[in-house]
């Protein structure tokens, strides 16, 4: 329905805001946006199953990290409750001190890190059942096209293996054999990885037949190592670059334009690799008036949390400690929040052309 | 800022320093040096609290600051961080713009210079981010000398400047009441550099049974002596009176003998609120959240009020008490602002929501507290100005909330808007 | 278009050569069937066409290959593949995405095909194949013939010049077949495309082909003629065609409509044969009884209050469409699932409450696919395995390899046989524990004619011997071979159950050859009708 760079905008959007801040008002819209485009949008998708299990493995996440929190660290001044205390010192390390001060500080701190988690996994389940993910590998770049080609071949085998694993099963359970210990694993797994072998072996005849991995063009020994050597300069570029930033603040642009010089030099090798590959890509998506809508909105709200992050940092900050107190909320960053539901907006209802 | 002035005399560097224990409790020095710039870890060292570090190739970690921290390495430095969800440490900021920020590098590794103020808070915290410690501007840490102190020996590092040598006259003669004759600054023209005194004692209210910290610190005195018995210069002691107790510390200078007072509440465990509850109040309030009232008023309990009377009757919540106390007072008050390193009281930021009453310049704070900030002034001022500042502070809050609630409205509307027309 | 000329070829491991100074021509525009037993070097022929063999299967080649002046052996696959595209057997394993129209574009992104002729092409195809409306559809979601419908497709997409298919319907039921083999049709008569097509299921694409090329396998020399040439001197012939030589018919009819002329000359003069029909079952003792059985799994039901009886020894086909849940009753027969309203009944006893040890040592069941079983090193370790699992001793099954004409297999690694000796190999897995009552489903997927003959034979025999035989087919000439009872399955349900004959003959889709060409229930194959001629 929408065009796969849209949906990747979408992502960046609905992630930025749990790595900036940690703000329960501005991350309960966020979630709860994501989750009503799912619901939404999503709810056709073939992928749908997945969103419930990440659903449940992010509240139990989000449970786990509210109980530990307080239960662990006794800082803050709000005491709620005060339990026994049990101490394991093992060789001196304060390995954990349970029970003690339970402060509520503590608790809102191991709530919104619990509510952060759950939101970066609700975000990347829903992102899995909104894209299509054939044409999320095409946007490899050109020179990991065989990645893109394995994946997309393991997402379909994936499935087939577990349809053969049934009917292996059934087989050798028909034959009389009983499943007892881990020997007797051997002819469940045995025929299945042969047959998964035998047709990865057919399906690579199918693509060899169709012409697939012979575009790359012959260049000369020379080239090929020219473009390792620059692969190898711009990493240890931008390795010396960030280490020089770290270690040598005084000379800081001495890092800084290492590392990014590395890294141009990087992009530019692997761009100029790409082009060797004589593959065309098909799109069948085309860019509608939605796409760029959508895409509008979610580099407006990009736009707006990296400008509070460099200019009114403590807007998006919430930090308990050492007195919970509320924190703010500033309508403009929570329409910002709001981003992830736009595609609801625009997607048209059925029946309808739409946009 | 007056600092700038500071950098481009010729003479000493300073850089202002802010310790936040886990209790709350705030400490600030002015530390001096003469090179160009020394290390963080230095400043620290150079501040006379008890630190310990531990050294590797890589730099030097601190492990523990006077009480706060692990024993290395007896136990590891980083005792309190075992590698789960939670790790307490000593986190390290600089104070840049009025804000702090974390330390892209450790304390051994980073350059301080003249101007700065260094920060050190024990807390819960992660890479990049942990408890700060409440802002205090540089020159209410290190305020700027007078124009002509060609006197001024630079006191590298927290050495006492001073002999303990008791005089035996002055310590028979503790005169309470006397005023010790002190000529104004100007009228020597040779300026002897007038003794900088801090005299607190933390927690200023305790119950029957608890111990209190005495601790002082004189520069430029001959000699000092705490109720009539010589010591040195710079101490703390452990006090556990039974009642409430005053303690005078008497220093001899060139300019003439000071007394200084704390007065130290016991009281029974009486239904009456203790402001010791909150001893781990900080005075200063992590930024964007309601503000906590940062006043520096001296409650009549534990302010060390330069003799005379206790003031107990002094104005609670009134920010310019000290103006009320007759002339030597005003003197004395002139010149401790005088000297480089006086230890002042943390003085708040105002916040972007924060209508918090802004509290008068540190020259008003002579001899306050520094360690456990007034946290009974605190407490006094919680009550007070207090009221006023939920109702300030709340109409901005509300409209935050009313926008909150309105944009859930929103989400739902989308959504039920999508279903219905599914079904229609 | 196509020339070999003294073509030989071995495989790496193997001294024997598959292919033995063959020499071929092929024309233009021509459909070309290539026919000849398992083994015969069909696949091997057909590789050779674009270049997969020599270049991806290793080994020893020698002679000339050219086609469409091209030589595959120095341009490897890919170089080909614009001029040969090749479909393959599996419609499971050739699929690179998920998706109908980037399949269809894979081809093309190879071959570095500019985005506007790609999209050309790929709407060129989805017409040509009349696959449009499948076009954003997933390709798991397909049915058989949908699959190799689109895997036709995605090699047309580079418009080769000659079309290669390797026994493309093997796999599929028949109405899948038969969509495969008119669009074969299709594209040979309206686009001229050069159709080269190996296939055992020879009654449905005879009439097509130009020219049929028989392989006898193991050093005879190939034999290429029109098809009624062809089909009149070799073995492996339709039952039409075995008919009409024994009958000495000329010319050879391929189709039934030819042969009902001749069929009608004949039917006067035939006597009705003595009887030898089998009574009704009723007087035997029922083995497996069905009462009421409804299962339905992912949200559809399977079975709908199925109701079947089977009495020792008898002989019964289940038939029916892909989906009619012939599968899923045989698996409530051996144990695998329990009903959900109903009962299952062995020698009296209900399934759920006999162990699934117990079942299976006394029932056999031959899954579809033979590769779920093997997994040995060798076949006589895989009969032991089955008899150490039932608790039996190994040994003992020499006269079973023998009866299959295994024999000589017997120490061979089971997955390198072909596809018909596979699917004797789990059969002999199965049946050496000795069940009473035997299961088999979609046995005959990728037999040729004689061994298909040979495992009719080999059933009947089991069922003299008193077992119970139930196989579930959509292969009808093997059902009026050797099936006494016929019962159709449809959406779940009993449709018809009776005696072979007589629901044969009454059915359009489930009736031989013979059937349809002579509309009486007393021929069902070959043999019958010529005993009625021999009186």
């Amino acid at each position: 329905m929408y065009h796969t760079t849209t949906w990747l905008l979408w992502l960046l959007a609905a992630l930025l805001p749990t790595m900036l801040t940690r703000n329960p008002f501005y991350l309960i819209i966020l979630l709860l946006a994501v989750a009503v485009a799912y619901s939404t949008i999503g709810r056709s998708s073939p992928m749908a199953a997945s969103w419930g299990l990440l659903l449940r493995v992010g509240l139990s996440l989000a449970a786990f990290s509210a109980l530990v929190n307080p239960l662990t660290v006794h800082h803050g001044d709000t005491v709620l409750l005060t339990l026994p205390r049990l101490s394991l010192r093992p060789g001196g390390i304060i390995l954990l001190e349970l029970g003690g001060r339970i402060t509520l500080e503590a608790l809102s701190y191991g709530l919104v890190n619990g509510l952060s988690l759950m939101a970066i996994l609700l975000i990347f389940a829903t992102f899995n059942v909104l894209v299509d993910h054939h044409q999320l590998l095409r946007s490899i770049p050109a020179f990991l096209y065989q990645t893109g080609v394995v994946i997309s071949i393991a997402i379909a085998f994936v499935p087939q293996m577990m349809a053969s694993l049934q009917e292996v099963r059934e087989a050798q359970t028909i034959r009389g054999h009983r499943f007892r210990g881990i020997r007797d694993l051997l002819p469940l797994f045995m025929p299945l990885l042969t047959s998964g072998l035998e047709r990865a072996i057919q399906l690579a005849e199918s693509m060899e037949a169709r012409g697939f991995g012979g575009d790359v063009s012959h260049s000369h020994r020379k080239q090929e190592l020219a473009y390792k050597a620059s692969i190898a300069l711009s990493l240890f570029g931008l390795l010396a670059g960030m280490f020089w930033y770290g270690y040598f603040p005084a000379a800081r642009w001495v890092g800084g334009s290492m590392g990014a010089g590395g890294l141009l030099l990087l992009v530019w090798t692997l761009r100029a690799m790409g082009r060797r590959v004589g593959r065309s890509r098909y799109r069948r998506e085309m860019w509608r008036h939605r796409d760029t809508l959508v895409s509008a909105v979610s580099l407006l709200s990009l736009a707006v949390f990296t400008l509070f992050w460099l200019l009114g940092r403590r807007a998006l900050v919430f930090y308990p400690y050492p007195r919970f107190t509320l924190p703010t909320f500033n309508p403009l960053l929570g329409l910002a929040s709001l981003a992830p539901v736009a595609p609801v907006l625009t997607t048209p209802k059925k029946g309808k052309a739409g946009l | 800022m007056p600092f700038s002035a500071w950098a481009r005399a010729d003479g000493p560097s300073h850089v202002g320093l802010v310790v936040r224990f886990g209790d709350g409790s705030v400490f600030t020095k002015c530390v001096k040096f003469d090179e160009d710039q020394i290390s963080g870890l230095e400043v620290l060292l150079r501040s006379g609290l008890n630190v310990i570090y531990q050294q590797s190739g890589t730099g030097a970690a601190v492990c523990k600051i006077e009480d706060d921290g692990c024993d290395y390495p007896s136990e590891p430095c980083f005792c309190q961080c075992p590698g789960g969800p939670t790790c307490i440490y000593w986190s390290y900021w600089h104070l840049k713009s009025g804000a702090w920020e974390y330390s892209p590098a450790g304390a051994s590794g980073y350059p301080v210079r003249d101007g700065d103020v260094e920060g050190w808070a024990w807390g819960p915290g992660t890479t990049g981010s942990g408890l700060e410690p409440p802002v205090i501007e540089f020159s209410s840490i290190c305020a700027p000398p007078p124009t002509a102190t060609p006197t001024h020996t630079p006191t590298p590092t927290a050495a006492p400047t001073i002999t303990p040598t008791p005089l035996p006259t002055p310590r028979d003669t503790p005169s309470p009441t006397a005023e010790p004759t002190e000529t104004p600054l100007p009228t020597d023209t040779p300026v002897p550099s007038p003794p900088a005194v801090a005299f607190t004692v933390h927690p200023e209210t305790i119950t029957v049974g608890e111990c209190a910290e005495l601790r002082w610190d004189v520069e430029h005195a001959q000699a000092v002596y705490l109720d009539g018995q010589g010591v040195v210069g710079h101490q703390a002691k452990r006090v556990c009176p039974e009642q409430t107790q005053t303690y005078e510390l008497l220093v001899v200078s060139a300019v003439g003998e000071l007394r200084y007072q704390v007065t130290l509440n016991v009281v029974d465990l009486s239904p009456t609120p203790v402001p010791t509850d909150t001893p781990t109040r900080t005075a200063a309030v992590q930024p964007t959240d309601t503000p906590q009232p940062q006043t520096q008023t001296p409650t009549p309990t534990a302010t060390g009020v330069p003799l005379t009377t206790p003031t107990a009757t002094s104005v609670p919540s009134t920010t310019s008490l000290p103006t009320a106390t007759p002339l030597p007072t005003a003197t004395r008050r002139a010149i401790p602002t005088a000297t480089p390193m006086p230890i002042c009281t943390p003085v708040p930021v105002p916040t972007l929501t924060s209508l918090a009453t802004v509290i008068p310049p540190t020259s008003a704070l002579v001899a306050k507290p520094d360690i456990g900030p007034t946290a009974a002034a605190a407490e006094a001022q919680v009550t007070g100005p207090h009221h006023p500042l939920p109702s300030a502070v709340a109409a901005p809050e509300a409209l935050g909330w009313l926008a909150f609630v309105g944009l859930l409205v929103l989400l739902v509307l989308i959504y039920l808007r999508w279903r219905l027309g599914e079904r229609g | 278009m196509i020339e070999l000329r003294n073509v030989t070829y071995s495989y790496p491991d193997s001294e024997a050569p598959v292919l033995r100074d063959l020499s071929l021509r092929v024309e233009e525009g021509e459909f070309l069937l290539v026919i000849g037993a398992s083994g015969a070097g069909k696949s091997t022929l057909l590789r050779c066409l674009n270049g997969l063999v020599p270049h991806f299967y290793g080994g020893v080649f020698r002679g000339e290959v050219r086609v469409a002046g091209h030589d595959p052996v120095a341009e490897s696959p890919r170089g080909m593949s614009s001029l040969v595209g090749f479909v393959f057997q599996d419609p499971e394993a050739q699929f690179v995405v998920d998706v109908v129209e980037d399949e269809l574009a894979f081809a093309m992104e190879n071959h570095n095909l500019p985005q506007s002729l790609m999209r050309k092409r790929v709407e060129e195809v989805l017409d040509q194949l009349d696959i449009a409306p499948l076009r954003g559809r997933r390709i798991s979601t397909l049915s058989g013939g949908e699959k190799q419908r689109v895997a036709i497709g995605a090699v047309l997409t580079l418009q080769p010049k000659v079309l290669v298919l390797d026994e493309p319907t093997s796999q599929l039921d028949p109405q899948a077949a038969e969509e495969v083999l008119t669009t074969l049709q299709k594209l040979n008569t309206d686009l001229g495309l050069t159709i080269v097509l190996s296939e055992h299921r020879l009654e449905r694409v005879v009439q097509y082909a130009d020219r049929i090329l028989y392989l006898p396998g193991g050093g005879g020399p190939p034999f290429i003629g029109r098809p009624r040439e062809v089909l009149a001197q070799v073995e492996l012939a339709p039952p039409l065609a075995r008919l009409a030589r024994a009958l000495g018919w000329e010319p050879l009819p391929l189709t039934i409509k030819e042969g009902r002329k001749l069929a009608g000359r004949l039917t006067c003069n035939l006597q009705p044969p003595t009887s030898n029909l089998q009574l009704p079952t009723s007087n035997l003792q029922p083995v497996i009884d069905i009462r009421n059985l409804w299962f339905s799994y992912d949200g559809c039901e399977a079975l709908r209050g199925v109701e079947l009886t089977v009495g020792r020894g008898e002989f019964v086909a289940l038939m029916g469409r892909n989906g009619s849940g012939k599968t899923t009753l045989l698996k409530h027969i051996v144990g695998l699932l329990h009903p959900q309203q109903g009962r299952v009944e062995l020698w009296g006893q209900d399934t759920r409450r006999m162990g699934t040890e117990a079942i299976v040592r006394r029932v056999g069941y031959v899954p579809q696919n033979p590769n779920a079983l093997l997994f040995a090193d060798t076949l006589r370790d895989e009969l032991d395995f089955t008899r150490r699992s039932h608790g039996l001793q190994p040994g003992g099954y020499d006269e079973l390899l023998r009866t299959l004409g295994m024999e000589r297999h017997a120490n061979a690694y089971p997955r390198d046989l072909s596809a018909g000796e596979r699917q004797r190999a789990a059969l002999a897995a199965i049946l050496v524990a000795d069940p009473e009552i035997i299961l088999l489903d979609e046995p005959t997927r990728g037999l040729d004619y004689h061994q298909k003959r040979a495992l009719a034979d080999f059933l009947m025999r089991m069922r003299d011997g008193g077992r119970t035989v139930i196989i579930a087919t959509h292969d009808v000439e093997l059902v009026a071979r050797c099936a006494d009872r016929v019962v159709i399955l449809g959406e779940g349900q009993v449709v018809v159950d009776g005696p072979a004959r007589e629901v044969m003959t009454n059915s359009l889709v489930f009736s031989s050859q013979m059937n349809k060409l002579f509309r009486d229930d007393r021929f069902l194959t070959v043999e019958d009708v010529l005993e009625a001629v021999e009186r």
